[in-house]
C-alpha cells in the first residue's frame, strides 16, 4: 500500500482491525476482504435503487475499485463501510452519468455474466413495479433513510452518506414509517 | 410547556415521533435518553405510540424482505472471482511503476532485519576492498536516483490523458450532484507585449448542465452573466465586459476543439490532440512549483498550421494523482504569436446543495436590449403594437398567423405550454414533423412549423382549436408551398418522415448485412425479395422508434429545471404522461425490432441484463432521456449501416454483442422512463 504505515492502516480499517493483523498491509487484499464481508449488505441496498442484480453488482464492484484507488493514494478513510455506502449510493443515484464511466472500465466485461443470476427482463419489470408501488408513498430522503437504517447504519453514517443534518435522519425515519402506517402497507 | 391536571401533578409534553424512533435506535444522548425514559414510564399515550412505531419498523422490515431485497443473492464466489479479475485489469490499466520505486524495493526487502544488521556493522574497521565496493555502490545509487528524475517516462501520452480523465471522473463520483469549482490564473503574452494576467473562477454544475464564471477585478469577485438576472444579488459584469484575455482564450479553445469552460480537463486536451492528423509528442517528468513531481505532455502538430490554430501545447499533470496543473498554448496568427498559460490554483468538487445560492440563483430572465439581439429576432418575436385579425383557413393560399394587441397579452403559463404539447401529441404532431413550441423572451408561446399538405395542416390546427384564441399563444404553421412563397429567396426541402413500413424501399441488394441475411433466408428463388422486405422493415421500425425518441427529447427539453419545479401537479402529470407514452411506444418498437433481429443475428443471445435508469428526480429523468436518445440514435445508425444500400457492402456492427446489449439497454432505459411518477 505504498507509503501507508500500519498505524494509518489500523485507523482506516478500525472496525476490522483483527482481520488486518492477519494479512499483509496490501490494499488489494484488504479490499477483497471487505468485498466479501460487505457485498451482501451493499447489494441489498443498491438493488432497491437499480432494480437489477447485475446492475447492483456492477455498481458495488465499481465502488470497491474506487476504494482501492483511494487507499492506494494513501487517503484516510475512517469508516470504510459508510464510505462504500456513500459511493455506491452516489453511483446508483447518478446512474445515467456513470454509464460512460462504467463502459470505459468494463470494456472487457461486456459479455454476459453467466455465473451471476440472470433475471429475465419481465421478472425485473415486475419486481421494479412492486418496488415502485411500495416506495412511491415516500419521498427520496425518507426512502434512503429507511433503507440505510434497515442495513444497520447509524444516524451519523446515514447523514454523512446523504449529506444531511444528523438530526434530520430521525425526522425522515419517523415520517417514512408514519406514511407506511397510514397506507396500511 | 407542562399542563396541570386536576390531581395537581404535571405531565410533560408528549414525545415526538422522531424522538421515539431515536430512543428505540439508541441515538439519543444520555441526558435525552433519561428524560425520554422517565416520560415513557408515566405516559400511556407515548408508550402506545412507541409500540406503534416499533410495529411500523417490523412491518417495514417484512416488506423489505419480501419486496425490496433482491429475490436471490447472486453467489459470492463467482462474483469475487470476477471482482478480483477486474481489480487486476484495473491495476494494469492505471498503475505505472518506476524502476527505482521505493515501494517496490520495500516490498522485497525486510527493512527491520536489514537495519539491525547494518547498525551493528562498523564501516571503518572493514577491509579496503569492502570500503571501495560500498563507496562505488553509493555513487551508483546516487547517479541512478538523479537519472530517475529525467529517465524516459513509463507513461505514454494516451495513458497520461486517460489517467487524468479517470482521476477527474473519480472525484465527481464521490459527491452527489457534483459541482466542480476551480480557480485558475490565465496569462497571455503576445510578441513583445507585457504579460496580461486574469484570475478566473468557474463553477461547473455537471448534473444540471449549468456553468458560471467570475473574474477578480480590483480585488473583488464579479460574476459574469450574459443577460440581466434580477436574482443575482452579488457584483457582476456582463459577458461583453469580461476581460479580453478570457474572450480570446475562449475563442482559441473553441476553434481548436477544446472546452472553453474547462481548459484543464483531460478530455478537452484529448479532443484537440485527437483532431490532429499528424503530431509530434513527448512526455517528460518535471518538478512542479510546489516541488511535487509532475508529467509534462508536449504536443506539436506536424505539417502546416493555419492561423489561430495551436502550434504547440504543454499539458502538465501531477504524477501522484494525475490532477491537471497547467496548460500552455502557443498560437500563431498571421501577425503574431500568442502564448497562453492557464494554471490551476485551487480545485474542488462540492455538492450542489452545499454551494452558495448566489452562484446559481433561481432566475427571472428578462433580456436587456443590447447589441447582440438580432433585428430579425426582435421583429419576429416581439409583440406587434397593431392588432392582426385571426384568419384560420383550410386553403393553401394563406398561412395562419394570429397576434393580438400587445396590451392584451400575458405570458403563457407552464400549464398552458404542457396543454399545447398534449394537443399536438394527440394528433402525433410531435413526431417527425417540424413543429416546435417555443417561448419568446417575454413569455409568450409560439407554435411554428412547416407541414407537407394542407389536409395535415388543417388536422393540426383543429387540434389546437382550444388554444387558438388564447392571447398568449401565437400559431405560425405553414404548408411547404406557403413557406416557399413567404420566403422568396430561400428554398426549403424536407425529408418525408417514414410513417409506415411499406414506404421504405431498399433497391440495392449490396447490404452490409447481406451475408447474414443470405445465410438465414437461404438461396431460394424468392430470397432476394425476402431480404429486401426484411431490410426495409427493420429500417422503418428503427425510424419509427427514433421518432418517438425525438418527441421524447423535445418534451423533456421543453422546460428548464427551475420551471419544472414550479409546474402545478396536474400539468406535471400531463407532462409525465406524454413522456411515459413516448417511452412506452419506443420500448415496444425496440422490443419488436429485437424480436425480428434475434433469429438472424443473435440466435443464442440472452434476454436479461439490460441496464435501466434511475428517474427519481427531474434531473435524473432529463438525463435518462438524453442518454436514451443518444443510445437510440447510435443503434439507429447501426441499423441504417446494415440495411441501407451501400455500393460494396461495407462493414456493419449489427452482429456485435455490444449492439445487442445496446438494444437491451435502450429498452431497459425506456421502461425506466415509462415508470416515472
Amino acid at each position: 500500500m505504498g507509503q501507508t504505515d500500519i498505524a494509518t492502516l489500523s485507523n482506516i480499517l478500525s472496525v476490522e482491525k483483527e482481520d488486518i493483523k492477519r494479512h499483509k498491509p496490501d490494499a488489494e487484499s484488504i479490499v477483497a476482504e471487505l468485498y466479501v464481508k460487505l457485498r451482501p449488505a451493499l447489494l441489498n441496498y443498491v438493488y432497491h435503487l437499480v432494480h437489477s442484480n447485475s446492475d447492483a453488482e456492477d455498481l458495488i464492484q465499481l465502488a470497491f475499485l474506487h476504494l482501492f484507488e483511494s487507499l492506494e493514494r494513501g487517503n484516510v478513510i475512517e469508516n470504510p463501510r459508510a464510505w462504500l455506502y456513500r459511493v455506491a449510493h452516489n453511483f446508483s443515484i447518478d446512474g445515467i452519468r456513470r454509464v460512460s464511466k462504467r463502459e470505459s472500465l468494463l470494456q472487457d466485461w461486456l459479455k454476459e455474466r453467466e455465473t451471476l443470476i440472470q433475471e429475465s427482463s419481465e421478472e425485473e419489470l415486475i419486481r421494479r413495479d412492486q418496488i415502485d408501488k411500495l416506495l412511491q408513498i415516500l419521498n427520496e430522503k425518507e426512502r434512503f433513510c429507511l433503507m440505510l437504517r434497515s442495513e444497520g447504519l447509524s444516524y451519523h453514517e446515514i447523514a454523512d452518506i446523504l449529506e444531511i443534518n444528523p438530526s434530520a435522519v430521525s425526522v425522515y425515519l419517523a415520517r417514512g414509517l408514519k406514511k407506511f402506517r397510514s397506507k396500511n402497507v | 410547556m407542562s399542563k396541570k391536571n386536576h390531581y395537581q401533578s404535571t405531565v410533560p409534553d408528549h414525545l415526538e415521533d422522531e424522538t421515539i424512533i431515536a430512543y428505540l435506535d439508541g441515538e439519543l444522548s444520555d441526558e435525552e435518553k433519561a428524560r425520554a425514559g422517565q416520560h415513557l414510564e408515566k405516559c400511556w399515550s407515548c408508550r402506545g405510540n412507541l409500540k406503534l412505531i416499533q410495529d411500523s419498523v417490523d412491518n417495514f422490515m417484512n416488506q423489505r424482505q419480501e419486496i425490496l431485497l433482491p429475490p436471490a443473492l447472486p453467489p459470492s464466489e463467482p462474483a469475487l472471482k470476477i471482482f478480483q479479475e477486474r481489480l487486476q485489469n484495473y491495476k494494469s490499466q492505471t498503475r505505472t511503476a518506476s524502476v527505482f520505486s521505493f515501494s517496490r524495493l520495500k516490498s522485497k526487502v525486510n527493512f527491520s532485519n536489514f537495519w539491525k544488521t547494518f547498525s551493528s556493522f562498523n564501516f571503518f574497521n572493514a577491509p579496503a576492498s569492502l570500503k571501495f565496493g560500498v563507496g562505488a555502490l553509493a555513487v551508483f545509487v546516487i547517479v541512478a536516483l538523479i537519472l530517475n528524475q529525467s529517465v524516459v517516462p513509463t507513461v505514454s501520452a494516451a495513458e497520461l490523458l486517460k489517467n487524468a480523465d479517470e482521476a477527474g471522473k473519480n472525484s465527481l463520483s464521490a459527491v452527489s450532484q457534483p459541482v466542480v469549482h476551480q480557480k485558475l490564473q490565465v496569462r497571455r503574452s503576445k510578441n513583445n507585449s507585457p504579460v496580461e494576467s486574469v484570475n478566473w473562477e468557474t463553477w461547473d454544475d455537471t448534473s444540471r448542465n449549468n456553468f458560471r464564471q467570475a473574474v477578480e477585478t480590483d480585488g473583488a469577485r464579479r460574476l459574469i452573466i450574459d443577460r440581466f438576472e434580477s436574482s443575482v444579488k452579488v457584483p457582476f459584469i456582463f459577458e461583453n465586459e469580461r476581460p479580453q484575455v478570457l474572450t480570446e482564450l475562449a475563442q482559441i479553445l473553441q476553434f481548436n476543439r477544446m472546452n472553453p469552460n474547462d481548459p484543464l480537463a483531460a478530455a478537452s486536451f484529448k479532443n484537440w490532440r485527437d483532431s490532429l492528423a499528424e503530431k509530434n509528442e513527448t512526455v517528460s517528468k518535471a518538478d512542479s512549483q510546489d516541488g511535487t513531481e509532475s508529467y509534462q505532455l508536449n504536443v506539436k502538430p506536424a505539417g502546416e498550421i493555419g492561423s489561430n490554430q495551436i502550434s504547440a501545447a504543454d499539458y502538465i499533470v501531477r504524477a501522484s494523482d494525475w490532477t491537471p496543473l497547467k496548460l500552455r498554448l502557443e498560437i500563431k496568427t498571421n501577425d503574431e504569436t500568442i502564448n497562453f498559460e492557464i494554471t490551476r490554483q485551487t480545485s474542488e468538487v462540492i455538492a450542489f446543495n452545499q454551494l452558495s445560492p448566489e452562484i446559481f440563483p433561481p432566475t427571472e430572465m428578462a433580456k436587456l436590449p443590447n447589441a447582440t439581439t438580432s433585428p430579425k429576432e426582435s421583429s419576429s418575436l416581439a409583440p406587434s403594437p397593431e392588432t392582426e385579425l385571426a384568419v384560420k383557413t383550410n386553403s393553401n393560399s394563406a398561412a395562419v398567423v394570429k397576434t393580438e394587441n400587445a396590451t392584451n397579452r400575458v405570458p403563457a403559463s407552464a400549464e398552458l405550454e404542457v396543454e399545447v404539447l398534449n394537443l399536438l401529441s394527440q394528433v402525433r404532431a410531435d413526431m417527425g414533423e417540424q413543429i416546435e413550441v417555443k417561448r419568446t423572451p417575454d413569455g409568450f408561446l409560439v407554435i411554428s412549423g412547416i407541414i407537407e399538405t394542407a389536409g395535415r395542416k388543417t388536422e393540426i390546427l383543429n387540434a389546437l382549436d382550444s388554444v387558438a384564441d388564447n392571447a398568449s399563444v401565437k400559431i405560425e404553421i405553414y404548408t411547404i408551398a406557403e413557406a416557399v412563397a413567404k420566403r422568396k429567396q430561400e428554398s426549403k426541402t424536407k425529408d418525408s418522415p417514414v410513417t409506415n413500413v411499406e414506404s421504405v424501399e431498399v433497391e440495392n441488394l449490396s447490404l452490409a448485412a447481406e451475408p447474414q441475411l443470405r445465410e438465414y433466408f437461404g438461396q431460394s428463388g424468392n430470397s432476394d425479395e425476402k431480404i429486401r422486405s426484411y431490410a426495409a422493415s427493420r429500417v422503418a421500425q428503427s425510424r419509427q422508434a427514433m421518432q418517438h425518441l425525438g418527441a421524447l427529447k423535445k418534451i423533456a427539453n421543453q422546460f428548464k429545471p427551475e420551471e419544472l419545479k414550479t409546474l402545478k401537479p396536474e400539468a406535471r402529470e400531463k407532462w409525465l404522461a406524454l413522456i411515459r407514452s413516448h417511452a412506452r411506444a419506443f420500448a415496444e418498437q425496440n422490443s419488436a425490432l429485437r424480436r425480428e433481429l434475434k433469429p438472424v443475428f443473435f440466435a443464442g443471445a440472452g434476454e436479461g441484463g439490460g441496464r435501466g435508469a434511475s428517474v427519481s428526480s427531474n434531473a435524473e429523468l432529463i438525463n435518462a432521456i438524453r442518454q436514451l436518445y443518444e443510445t437510440g440514435a447510435a443503434n439507429d445508425s447501426v441499423i441504417l449501416s446494415a440495411f441501407a444500400a451501400s455500393g460494396n457492402g461495407g462493414v456493419s456492427a449489427i452482429g456485435a454483442a455490444q449492439f445487442w446489449q445496446a438494444l437491451k439497454n435502450a429498452e431497459a432505459m425506456a421502461r425506466s422512463i415509462q415508470g416515472v411518477r
